[in-house]
């Protein structure tokens, strides 16, 4: 069987493109997430907290429908940005949405506890030096957990990569546009192109072992307080 | 001047109590808050703090810190705190530890010296021992010149020599920047070294307030040379009694007779006492 190997670097650059974007989304949004979700005073705590959980407890094809009905064209928020002229739907920005939303729950649980595991102690040192809370956690807290940072993110990068249901769903699977290395394999396979598929897979498997190789050197013991 | 007025339900060891306490605070005064733990000290100092909540009205120099439930947060207060744990901020030097509080180099070199840490300024804090960590934490109590330092069992985790070594330092800071003091402590002798004042609190409340040794020394009677001990063990050899007390980190043997050992059982607390018409003091090693 012979194929083409933009079939293969289109969908890997494709991912990649994905991923980065993603990356900068979960260090934007996901970070000052955890921050927000660590405080202990926060109102409707609970709401939130299940909020950033549900796309780990519910089936990532549902939510793609979901989705889809809400930013589809004429959908709840859709309709809006629609009129900006904005389009989520079978678009690069629709893989990115799906990826975030998959990854966020792992980026953001993980902090959340390594926030509110830091020592009560150092933050109040910081505040009784005139320090605010922001300032705090900027300046002390995340530089101490750095290394759970980059493991949190790993670990929702990964999730991010392999995400089928929600791409699916948001960005249609269109062969040279929007079908991500993990579809990709899914298309392979489909019209009988086991090759391409096995090419696919192992580079997803270099991949996987370097984020794995790279787990393994961040998630040791962290800085002893 | 420091008036303070706290009010704040507590759940301590014996279930709910009260944390009640009025105290006024001279300027530039060293007190030492002392009691059982589950008293409330740490509280009140967290509370002059600001962080934890209370009700009443803590005023310094003018500046009303706590109105009612209103409270000034922490970081307006302009205090200094010392953590029984240190809490030094583990990512930073000990010079950049002390730097975060206030850019003033020459402040935190100047208290670097006097705490013979200024060839560590540049380590990080894992690598310091137990005492070296808390004199970095001193210093940076000390980094925005405080109205008022607040120090929780600061000595409790060093050992004694260190502990020695450290109370000279607080004193000497404390003479030097005449800052007025508040320190959580247990131990008589630290007391006695550093305040001008103990306080001491039980179930909340305001239980002795007064100089040093009114409220230390343990005299009862005409005795006095008097100690308070825990009786360990009583041994009957032919007809009299010898009961094993322990006073601080020392055991000592006192005989006893029949009658006096009768009421006594092993665990009780114990007062032993003499007249003290000569007792003798001997240097047994020099300082």
């Amino acid at each position: 069987m012979v194929f083409e190997m933009t079939q293969v670097w289109h969908p890997l650059v494709l991912s990649l493109k994905t991923l980065g974007c993603v990356a900068i989304l979960l260090v934007c949004l996901g970070v000052p997430l955890a921050f927000l979700l660590s405080k202990e005073d926060i109102k409707y705590k609970w709401f939130f907290e299940a909020l950033v959980m549900f796309p780990l407890i519910f089936p990532p094809i549902a939510i793609g429908f979901l989705l889809l009905l809400l930013l589809g064209k004429y959908g709840w928020i859709g309709s809006y940005f629609s009129a900006l002229g904005i389009g989520f739907i079978f678009e690069f920005k629709g893989l990115v949405l799906a990826g975030f939303i998959a990854a966020l729950p792992l980026m953001v649980k993980p902090l959340q506890s390594a926030i509110e595991l830091f020592p009560k102690s150092i933050k109040e040192a910081s505040y009784t030096s005139g320090k605010s809370r922001f300032y705090t956690f900027v300046f002390i807290i995340l530089p101490c957990i750095k290394k759970s940072v980059i493991a949190a993110l790993l670990i929702a990068l990964a999730r991010a990569l392999g995400e089928v249901g929600i791409t699916l769903m948001l960005g249609g699977n269109i062969v040279g546009k929007t079908d991500t290395i993990s579809l990709a394999i899914y298309n392979a396979v489909f019209d009988g192109e086991y090759n391409l598929a096995l090419l696919l897979c192992s580079i997803l498997m270099v991949i996987s072992l370097s984020v794995f190789i790279a787990l393994y050197f961040f998630q040791k013991e962290e800085h002893p307080f | 001047m420091i008036e303070i007025e706290v009010k704040k339900e507590l759940l301590g060891s014996l279930g709910k109590m009260d944390l009640d306490v009025n105290l006024t605070i001279e300027a530039q005064s060293f007190v030492a808050l002392s009691g059982q733990s589950g008293s409330g000290k740490t509280t009140l100092l967290r509370i002059l703090a600001g962080l934890e909540e209370a009700k009443g009205r803590i005023v310094v120099d003018d500046e009303v810190w706590l109105d009612g439930f209103k409270a000034l947060p922490p970081q307006k207060r302009g205090i200094g705190f010392v953590f029984q744990d240190y809490a030094l901020f583990p990512n930073m030097s000990i010079l950049d530890n002390l730097l975060f509080v206030r850019q003033d180099k020459a402040l935190a070199k100047e208290l670097l010296s006097m705490s013979e840490l200024l060839e560590l300024a540049y380590r990080k804090p894992a690598t310091l021992s137990g005492g070296q960590k808390q004199r970095v934490s001193l210093c940076r109590a000390m980094m925005n010149r405080p109205k008022l330092l607040l120090m929780d069992e600061p000595l409790s985790a060093l050992d004694p020599f260190m502990r020695n070594k450290l109370q000279q330092e607080i004193l000497s800071l404390h003479k030097t920047f005449g800052t007025t003091t508040i320190m959580v402590s247990h131990d008589p002798s630290e007391m006695y070294r550093l305040s001008s004042r103990v306080v001491l609190l039980s179930q909340g409340k305001v239980v002795q307030d007064g100089d040093v040794k009114s409220v230390l020394l343990r005299t009862q009677g005409s005795q006095k040379f008097s100690f308070e001990g825990e009786l360990l063990d009583i041994i009957k050899v032919d007809v009299i009694y010898i009961a094993i007390v322990a006073i601080g980190q020392q055991i000592v043997e006192v005989v006893l007779d029949a009658s006096e050992a009768l009421d006594l059982q092993v665990g009780d607390r114990v007062n032993i006492g003499t007249k003290a018409f000569a007792p003798i003091l001997q240097k047994w090693e020099k300082k």
